[in-house]
């Protein structure tokens, strides 16, 4: 399937076909969600080994049982103010589909909460009103728990324009 | 005034003296007189005596010639038996013995002729050997024997003549014994002349002087009456003065007993002080060791406090894990789809399990935190105490230090005041040893006035053994306030002020003191004296 | 035939151990058929050259069974399992009286079985089965869902049929020149038909008809019905293309998973149909003579037969085994789940020998009796190894290191280490170098390449393929294909003259091209020559003063006018063909070579020919590294690349306004870079005399790169960063270093490059 096709289907999907299982994390006090047949696996914080030219949020490359994989930080991505790696910092594996397959990326998030099963009764769509985020990485905002849990789109967030930006950087 | 200026001793000396020397000279001249016969006797028979001997002598070589003649005339057929030796002969013997000094000390004028006679007497002698020897004996005879035979006769005879001149003068002796007896009655008149002059002289003298003497030692007697009196008020004034000190001086003493008493309780006190402050500081010393033991437990239960820390750490850790491994599982059993569901409710309940996991050692680290809090605060005060503790330590070293200090001074000061109390008690005995004295002077010069009133009475005696009438003009004559000016005078220069006589005075009020006996002794004499 | 009685012997084992997979087989049994075919095809490789006709019979028609078991193209199955085992029963009598038992009774009763089953006649099944694969489309497309329930049957079979064609491309090359070998023939005819059988079974209905069309047209040739022509080759050829395209949209629908493409295969049907009636009017043929067709190839030209051979290895019944994981259980088998196992005929390593399916006496195929088994793995699982193996190394450094350890002074424990360390290097080495293939492959790619090149360019080409067996990172095969491809159309296009101009300079009208392959010092080297015209320097010259490349009165050798063909957007052809002067430059093909740390050489000498010489690292996965510090992290640098290491003296360092630092060494002025200052690593400069400079060399310069330390020197796995990193300039991967972080390996060309913007 291609792209297009993807986003398509994807345009198309209602708001309840988002319910689903979500990974929580937080990051600044904030709660967000990740589909969670993105997520491969979370892990604790382990050293990074720095890529220089990269953007700031690109934290840098971990050996994953023996591959290397890209480590993003999401409060950098995000345009958050940076903060100290502490014990409950985590990166959390996600698979994203990027314009040469799939691909795995860490994202450094402050904290994984849980995981969560979403009622699509549950979700609305993301405010229009500007957001730190860009509207095109919020699958939608859902309530659980009396808290709001913001549906990041990760696929878009981490092979959005920016992404391939950092290619052209790089290159 | 030659002979008034002699003392009465002189006086008679002199004139026992000149009686003494008539009397020696009319001894001397007695005896003079009878020893010049005494001496006239012995010469006149020594004399007669010497004639004897030296008509013997003539007679003996007379026999010897006679001899030698025979021995001529026999025509030397008898044995020669003749002295030879002029020496061996009687009279060789007297001559060269003592006879010849003796006569020649009675008769000086002998000394010539006996010593012509010498020779002669030796050659006649001689001549006897040469005859013995000679052939012509005779001849030798006639040559020499004969001369020296006549010499020696004539000599001899002449000898004799001279010693019957001394024997000669009877008459002269009878005349000395004439002379003798006029001489001693002539000096017996005059020193019987004399010795009454001397006399009547000597007892004018004597008598004069005597009186003037007597005078002045009652005048002098009188003043040391007045004197022992003034001595005997002031030496019981200072014996009053001295008991007095010495009553002082035993109040003292009794002080300085107190005050060493007190000194000596003060240094027990030191004492006491300083021991107790070493058993303070033994106290401190374990006190500080208690609160180091305390300090000590305190940071170990501040380091098991740190252990359980790391171990809620690993258990906040391995919760964390198990969070992530339940959230894994999670994932995973969302993987698997509804095959997963059940999967999914167990990795949730790891997760529950984990978190309530995490939040337990969360509170346990929180109260092991304030634990460790408190500890901390503990562990500052007990520091805080440790430093007082310190300073403690140190003030109490100080008053050791101070309080031994005091103890030594305190001791000192006890020796110091023993010392004194020698001293004083040393003072006291001198001062009643004063005190003694003083009365001892006191009563001593009350036996003085005693005294001078028995020596005026003597002196009265005697004046009156001198001269009975003239003790009355002179008392007119030598006035109070002649007297009086000069005591006074006496007094200020002794620095005593003259009103103390009306003390004294009246001190004395007893009739002891009478008026005569404070009047002083004539100023003249007093001058002289 | 000197050493007959170990052969006999052997012969009997393997027979015994074929006896034993027949009593093993159930129905169904996919992976069990697939492990007897195998091994019969090893026994047969082993097969001593005097056996009798009545065994190669027997041989063939054991295959053939076995095949049809496999497509299910035989009706009782329990019947033919039967007649294997009688097959095989009689093979062991043979074996052991060394004489075939022609008259006994089981041959007999074997022989009415057969018969029976339809096997003597082995090659009417086929035809017979046309007429099924035509009809199958209606079904197959309600089963195509088939495809996608074991996308990994699928994937493999893309791979296999894939190597089929190119061996078919290669064989039809060379049965072009000699259209009578019968042999060439049948190597160009068994891929077809594997193909279109596997197809068969995995529902691939197009891919299994076309394949048939191909194969029934090679029938007819192999019957000796229809003559090879050019034309014929040519329609083959475009069958092949043709499959390949099928197969490409096969992969795209199955990463994709969207339904297959419908090709138009109507004009390659009516072609085949035309052909086949006009070489061959009589479509009847006997299958009886087919059989033992090698028998007639032995007088074939030994040089004929050799590549004949190579094609004809390739030919080995595909691996059915996929089947089985889908459906059969396998409890009797002995075999592993993971048996995409096919023990293949190593067809390079020993192509002369490699004796034909059926007897070839003169063949003498009895000395590489002992051909080594192999094994055919999933790339990923290899990758996968060598991943785990770096590792196993580097949790075995890290145990070592574990300071705990260290204070153990226990004998046993030194002892049971360094046996470990020994262990684990070894396997290190030896799952390193299971990533190494045989050039082979790559290089007879070429034949076709050659082959057509000839025919647009209208030259008159030979191709001559050395060192084949030459082993080979499998990473490095696909990347130096282009630049091999782009060597090869240069020297065909450009090297060789036309043949008209060859024959007046008194050459042989026919062009050569060598391809040569062969290890030298620790580097595989590939040569690309040919003998044509040189390259002009005067020309290249004078291209390189009107680009600006070269100042007008610069003095140059022969050599460096050669590489300024390397020169971005240099290019002499006058024409641009649509062969040559499309696509990558020699600069692509320079930059290629070299991002493998390889170099690229030209030799060349006018009017004889120009010789390209490209030298690789044996493997891509590894490099000699020295891990450098640079503030808080480290890089490894490649150690080839590194010259010197020093630290130079006060009196050796000069800045240059405007220009950078200058260090000299050895009265030669280097430009020095600072890696902190290129990367960025935010630490502090230190002075140059303070810190280390390596003196590292790229394409002919030097450069200094200051570093804070060398931690050491070490092998390295590279490991790719990703795509996100592909393109950083001068990195070229990670790796993982002792303490399990990642150290990146610097690109040096790109070190350069940024050293000098």
């Amino acid at each position: 399937m291609s792209q297009a096709a993807r986003q398509i289907q994807q345009e198309s999907n209602s708001l309840h076909e988002k319910e689903g299982k979500y990974l929580t994390f937080s990051l600044a006090q904030e709660d967000y969600g990740l589909e969670i047949l993105k997520v491969r696996e979370i892990i604790g914080m382990m050293e990074i080994t720095a890529v220089p030219q990269t953007p700031e949020y690109v934290k840098g490359v971990i050996n994953l049982r023996g591959r290397v994989i890209p480590v993003i930080d999401l409060r950098l991505k995000f345009g958050l103010e940076a903060a100290e790696y502490g014990e409950r910092t985590c990166i959390i594996v996600v698979e994203v589909q990027s314009e040469m397959g799939p691909v795995q990326m860490g994202v450094v998030v402050d904290s994984v909460s849980e995981v969560l099963n979403i009622n699509g009764d549950d979700i609305e769509p993301a405010p229009s009103f500007g957001t730190r985020l860009k509207n095109q990485f919020i699958l939608g905002i859902a309530k659980a728990k009396g808290t709001i849990k913001i549906l990041l789109d990760i696929d878009r967030v981490l092979t959005s324009e920016e992404m391939a930006g950092l290619e052209i950087l790089g290159g | 005034m030659g002979w008034q200026n002699v003392s009465i001793s002189k006086k008679i000396v002199l004139g026992l003296g000149l009686t003494l020397v008539l009397l020696a000279l009319l001894g001397i001249t007695s005896y003079m007189g009878v020893g010049r016969l005494v001496q006239d006797a012995q010469s006149m028979i020594q004399a007669n005596k010497l004639d004897g001997l030296l008509a013997q002598r003539e007679v003996d070589h007379i026999k010897w010639v006679d001899k030698l003649l025979d021995y001529i005339a026999r025509g030397k057929t008898k044995k020669f038996d003749l002295q030879t030796n002029d020496h061996e002969c009687g009279f060789g013997l007297w001559y060269y013995g003592g006879g010849r000094k003796d006569a020649e000390r009675m008769v000086p004028d002998l000394v010539p002729v006996l010593k012509e006679i010498e020779e002669p007497h030796r050659l006649l002698h001689q001549s006897a050997l040469e005859i013995s020897k000679s052939d012509q004996p005779f001849e030798v005879f006639e040559s020499k024997s004969r001369p020296n035979l006549q010499k020696v006769q004539a000599l001899l005879q002449k000898a004799r003549q001279l010693t019957k001149s001394r024997i000669a003068g009877e008459e002269a002796v009878a005349a000395t014994a004439v002379s003798t007896q006029r001489n001693i009655m002539v000096i017996g008149l005059a020193a019987m002349a004399f010795g009454l002059l001397i006399a009547v002289f000597m007892s004018r003298g004597v008598s004069k002087n005597l009186t003037g003497i007597t005078q002045q030692l009652e005048e002098a007697a009188e003043q040391v009456a007045t004197a022992s009196d003034q001595v005997s008020s002031s030496s019981q004034s200072l014996a009053q003065g001295a008991s007095e000190q010495a009553a002082s001086l035993e109040e003292t003493a009794a002080s300085l007993e107190e005050i060493a008493a007190t000194v000596k309780q003060n240094t027990l006190h030191a004492e006491e002080c300083n021991r107790l402050v070493i058993l303070t500081n033994e106290k401190t010393r374990e006190v500080h060791k208690s609160i180091r033991a305390t300090k000590a437990s305190m940071e170990t239960i501040a380091q098991s406090g740190d252990s359980i820390k790391k171990i809620i750490k690993n258990i906040d850790e391995i919760a964390f894990q198990t969070n992530l491994l339940a959230l894994n599982a999670a994932v995973e059993a969302a993987r698997a789809g509804q095959a997963g569901a059940g999967f999914a409710v167990v990795a949730d309940e790891v997760r529950n399990l984990a978190q309530r996991a995490a939040e337990a050692a969360k509170t346990t680290d929180d109260l092991i935190g304030e634990t460790a809090q408190h500890i901390e605060i503990g562990s500052n005060q007990i520091q805080e105490t440790l430093t007082k503790f310190y300073d403690m330590g140190d003030s109490a070293k100080k008053v050791n230090q101070l309080v031994g200090e005091i103890a030594s001074a305190s001791l000192e000061q006890a020796r110091e005041i023993e010392v004194i109390n020698r001293a004083s008690k040393e003072m006291d005995r001198i001062v009643q040893q004063n005190a003694a004295s003083a009365e001892e002077s006191a009563s001593a010069s009350q036996q003085l006035t005693a005294q001078s009133h028995q020596m005026k009475g003597i002196v009265d005696d005697l004046m009156s053994m001198v001269s009975g009438t003239a003790n009355g003009k002179r008392q007119e004559k030598n006035g109070r306030p002649l007297f009086r000016g000069r005591m006074n005078s006496m007094r200020q220069d002794l620095g005593i002020a003259p009103r103390e006589k009306n003390v004294l005075m009246q001190e004395h009020p007893s009739g002891e003191v009478l008026p005569e006996q404070i009047i002083p002794l004539d100023g003249d004499s007093f001058k002289k004296s | 035939m000197t050493d007959q009685a170990p052969k006999s012997q052997e012969l009997r084992e393997g027979l015994e151990g074929l006896a034993l997979k027949v009593v093993m087989l159930e129905e169904g049994d996919l992976p069990g058929l697939g492990a007897f075919l195998t091994h019969l095809e090893k026994i047969q490789a082993t097969l001593p050259a005097d056996h009798g006709p009545e065994v190669a019979l027997l041989f063939q028609q054991l295959e053939d069974v076995g095949n049809k078991l496999i497509l299910q193209e035989i009706a009782p199955v329990a019947q033919a399992q039967e007649l294997l085992s009688q097959g095989v029963s009689l093979l062991l009598t043979w074996a052991r009286e060394n004489a075939f038992p022609a008259e006994s009774e089981p041959w007999k009763v074997y022989c009415r079985g057969a018969q029976e089953l339809g096997v003597v006649k082995a090659e009417k099944g086929v035809p017979k089965s046309e007429p099924e694969a035509e009809a199958e489309p209606e079904p197959a497309a309600a089963m195509e869902s088939q495809i996608w329930e074991d996308p990994e049957l699928v994937a493999n079979f893309i791979a296999e049929a894939r190597e089929h064609l190119e061996g078919i491309e290669s064989g039809l090359v060379h049965l072009e020149q000699d259209p009578t070998d019968l042999q060439a023939i049948n190597a160009v005819f068994r891929p077809f038909h594997t193909v279109k059988g596997v197809a068969g079974f995995l529902n691939l209905p197009q891919i299994q008809e076309l394949s048939h069309e191909l194969e029934s047209l090679l029938d007819e040739a192999r019957s000796g019905r229809l003559q090879i022509t050019a034309p014929v080759i040519d329609l083959i050829l475009a069958g092949v293309d043709r499959l390949k395209d099928m197969l490409d949209d096969l992969q795209e629908a199955l990463s994709d998973h969207r339904p297959l493409q419908r090709f138009d295969l109507q004009d390659i049907k009516d072609t085949v149909k035309q052909v086949q009636h006009a070489g061959a009017p009589s479509a009847a043929f006997e299958p009886v003579e087919s059989v033992p067709p090698p028998e007639e190839t032995a007088g074939a030209d030994m040089d004929q037969a050799l590549q004949e051979l190579q094609a004809q290895e390739k030919a080995p019944p595909p691996v059915e085994t996929p089947a089985a994981e889908e459906k059969a259980p396998a409890p009797a088998v002995a075999q592993p789940p993971v048996a995409q196992v096919k023990e293949q005929a190593k067809e390079v390593k020993r192509p002369p020998e490699a004796p034909a399916p059926a007897s070839a006496p003169e063949v003498k195929a009895a000395s590489d009796a002992q051909m080594p088994a192999t094994l055919k793995v999933d790339i990923a699982k290899v990758d996968n190894l060598v991943n785990l193996m770096g590792e196993l190394v580097i949790a075995q450094s890290q145990v070592r290191q574990n300071p705990h350890l260290l204070t153990i002074s226990d004998p046993k424990l030194e002892r049971d280490l360094a046996q470990m360390s020994r262990i684990t290097t070894e396997l290190q080495m030896i799952s390193m170098s299971m990533r190494m293939v045989p050039i082979g492959q790559t290089l007879r790619k070429m034949v076709r390449l050659v082959r057509d090149l000839a025919r647009k360019s209208k030259k008159s080409v030979e191709l001559h393929l050395e060192g084949e067996e030459t082993e080979i990172d499998r990473n490095m095969v696909e990347t130096i294909y282009d630049p091999l491809v782009h060597l090869v159309r240069n020297a065909v296009d450009h090297g060789l003259e036309p043949t008209k101009e060859r024959q007046a300079l008194g050459k042989s009208p026919e062009g050569h091209v060598w391809l040569r392959a062969y290890h030298k010092g620790g580097n595989v080297v590939i040569d690309i020559e040919e003998d044509g015209r040189g390259l002009d320097r005067d020309r290249i010259l004078a291209k390189a003063q009107e680009r600006g490349l070269v100042q007008p009165g610069e003095q140059l050798s022969p050599t460096q006018i050669d590489h300024l063909i390397f020169e971005p957007g240099f290019s002499t052809a006058e024409k641009i063909t649509d062969i040559s002067g499309r696509g990558v430059g020699m600069d692509v093909v320079r930059l290629t070579i070299e991002r493998l740390q390889g170099k690229i050489e030209i030799n060349s000498r006018s009017q004889e020919g120009t010789r390209f010489t490209l030298r690789l690292p044996l493997t891509m996965a590894i490099i000699d590294g020295l891990v450098v510090k640079v503030g808080k992290e480290r890089y490894i640098l490649p150690a080839v690349a590194v010259r010197e290491t020093l630290r130079p003296a006060a009196s050796d360092y000069f800045t240059v306004q405007g220009q950078g630092e200058i260090i000299k060494v050895r009265s030669q002025l280097i430009p020095l870079l600072r890696l902190h200052r290129l990367f960025r690593t935010g630490n502090g400069d230190m002075p140059p005399t303070e810190a280390l400079v390596m003196v590292v060399e790229h394409e002919g310069k030097q450069q200094g790169l200051l570093v804070d330390d060398i931690l050491g020197k070490q092998e390295v796995v590279i490991k790719s960063l990703g795509e996100s990193f592909q393109k950083i300039k001068g990195l070229a991967g990670g790796t993982i270093l002792g303490d399990g972080r990642v150290g990146l390996i610097l690109d040096l060309a790109g070190i350069f490059a940024l050293g000098q913007a």
